[in-house]
């Protein structure tokens, strides 16, 4: 009589935190951009190698960049963090997103997991996504860039935290968002702004008065100098200042997502 | 003996003019459906291109001609606002319409295979330029455009949309899921709009790398759109409006007879 016993098992248990359940659900959200990787990691290595060739053709030896480092090699780490900001942003809030309006988002909230391993599964997720693009872009760049990679350590710790911080982002804004047009508002008044403006094509250093002061306001300014530090042992800021603030921003937004996915915010009425 | 036969077809001229409208009218209502994504997303990104451009160049840089490098890539970025956009709104409502079925409705119609053509690439090349001419509104004060020949830049533009669009109604015919037609914005529409010269004066390309400029179509439209707005062009644009005219003529016949084979739409 095995399936009687079975049957008297009761529910599963597990200690205080689910791990086989956030395992499942970060595979599940690996795998769903892997489906469809030419989307979410050939395209974005396509696009960020014509940035490169575009601004290296515009640019040259005309560009607003420190006069020791070539416009390639400087450009290269921010192109990176740019690709890894918006796709990191990109897979949590799409994945959420589409989960509301297809009503499957159920499937995640009805099964034995708490805030706490759906906020890490979904960010992990996202993280995953972040680097495995920033590591190929980095790769298709090293064919045609001499790129140094001075502190590889630390170019690991600011793409990390870069692509966590934009995953949690990514999660409110999914959660918060009611249709398509919210999400790509988003990504294209607030993300996009962000990861262009921020250093990514030019030194802060040469910036005009007020908007030099403003760039160190920004988070994104810090991801992309720091990645820029790991790679090239330069930094137009304080690469330690950066890595703090990032820390504190990414458990301010930790806790924020832990709260939504608790109360069920625009999740469950 | 019947009083009313069963009812003639309604009868149209050589032209369905009635039809062509209504097919024409919604790919424009569709455009407007979603502004935030379809008409304030695509300036905004322009607009951040453009500013990173005039930033990240040194303070007394001048381009080819004298031209301050706002005044040098505005024109193309107008140029490449409009493309894509024409691609996005033919292949978009093409592929839409096959995969939720409603292609159905178009191709029941009383309208003949150019027709269907002409609706679905006339209003995404509406749609483009609706979006090149806010781009222009926005840009004018700032960017010091001479206007020296308005008519030419129109003309490039309509025919960039041109182009643009029935590539769009190709993909949307070919593709058979969303990934396919991702797969042809990033590896087709986006190299031939970014490498064509919208953002680097041609001169500054390698020698090796010109030939394959000058073979990009959207070369030519940026070029034409350039040359209206400050003057100054690096091809020959009587050269650039032929070679147009004959990819989009070429074109043209294509998408309508894949239209009227039922390529992908009929089994």
């Amino acid at each position: 009589m095995s399936s009687e016993t079975e049957s008297h098992q009761g529910p599963r248990q597990f200690g205080r935190v689910n791990w086989r359940g956030f395992w499942t659900l970060y595979v599940k959200e690996v795998r769903r951009f892997l489906n469809v990787a030419t989307q979410t990691i050939l395209a974005p290595m396509i696009t960020t190698l014509l940035f490169l060739a575009i601004f290296t053709l515009a640019l040259g030896g005309r560009a607003r960049a420190p006069g020791d480092v070539p416009y390639d090699v400087f450009l290269a780490p921010g192109l990176m963090m740019m690709a890894m900001v918006q796709n990191s942003f990109a897979n949590t809030s799409s994945s959420i997103l589409i989960s509301k309006i297809q009503g499957n988002i159920v499937d995640v909230l009805m099964p034995p997991l708490s805030s706490v391993e759906m906020t890490l599964g979904y960010a992990m997720a996202g993280v995953t996504r972040g680097l495995l693009v920033g590591s190929s872009v980095a790769l298709a760049m090293w064919i045609f860039v001499d790129l140094p990679l001075a502190h590889p350590f630390v170019a690991l710790f600011f793409a990390f935290m870069a692509s966590l911080t934009l995953s949690l982002v990514g999660m409110l804004g999914g959660i918060w968002a009611d249709k398509f047009d919210h999400v790509a508002a988003l990504t294209n008044f607030v993300i996009m702004p962000f990861a262009f403006l921020s250093g990514t094509f030019y030194s802060v250093e040469r910036l005009p008065g007020v908007w030099y002061q403003v760039a160190h306001f920004n988070p994104f300014f810090y991801m992309i100098d720091g990645l820029r530090y790991g790679f090239l042992d330069r930094a137009d800021g304080d690469p330690l200042l950066g890595a703090a603030a990032l820390i504190v921003i990414n458990i301010v937004l930790s806790l924020l997502c832990y709260r939504a996915f608790s109360t069920g915010w625009r999740l469950k009425s | 003996m019947a009083l009313a036969g069963p009812p003639l077809p309604r009868q149209f001229g050589s032209i369905n003019r009635r039809g062509l409208w209504t097919h024409f009218r919604r790919g424009l209502v569709r455009f407007f459906k979603m502004p935030l994504s379809s008409v304030a997303g695509p300036i905004a990104s322009q607009a951040l291109f453009l500013s990173v451009f005039v930033v990240a160049y040194k303070a007394d840089v001048l381009l080819v001609g004298g031209f301050a490098p706002l005044t040098f890539v505005a024109p193309g970025v107008i140029a490449f606002a409009m493309t894509p956009t024409a691609f996005e709104q033919s292949a978009f409502p093409v592929l839409f319409d096959k995969l939720e079925g409603m292609i159905q409705d178009v191709m029941m119609a009383p309208l003949t295979p150019l027709e269907v053509t002409l609706g679905y690439v006339g209003s995404a090349t509406a749609c483009g330029l609706l979006l090149g001419g806010c781009s222009l509104l926005i840009l004018t004060p700032f960017a010091g455009f001479g206007f020296t020949a308005p008519l030419v830049t129109l003309f490039f533009a309509v025919m960039g949309c041109v182009l643009f669009s029935l590539m769009g109604a190709i993909a949307g015919l070919w593709a058979e899921k969303w990934d396919r037609y991702a797969a042809v914005e990033t590896f087709l529409i986006l190299p031939l709009g970014m490498l064509s010269g919208a953002f680097f004066p041609f001169d500054q390309v390698p020698a090796d790398w010109q030939g394959l400029l000058q073979a990009n179509p959207a070369y030519y439209v940026i070029d034409g759109v350039r040359f209206g707005l400050i003057g100054e062009a690096s091809a020959n644009l009587l050269l650039g409006a032929a070679y147009l005219l004959v990819c989009n003529l070429v074109l043209a016949l294509f998408v309508s007879h894949l239209f009227a084979r039922g390529y992908k739409l009929r089994a």
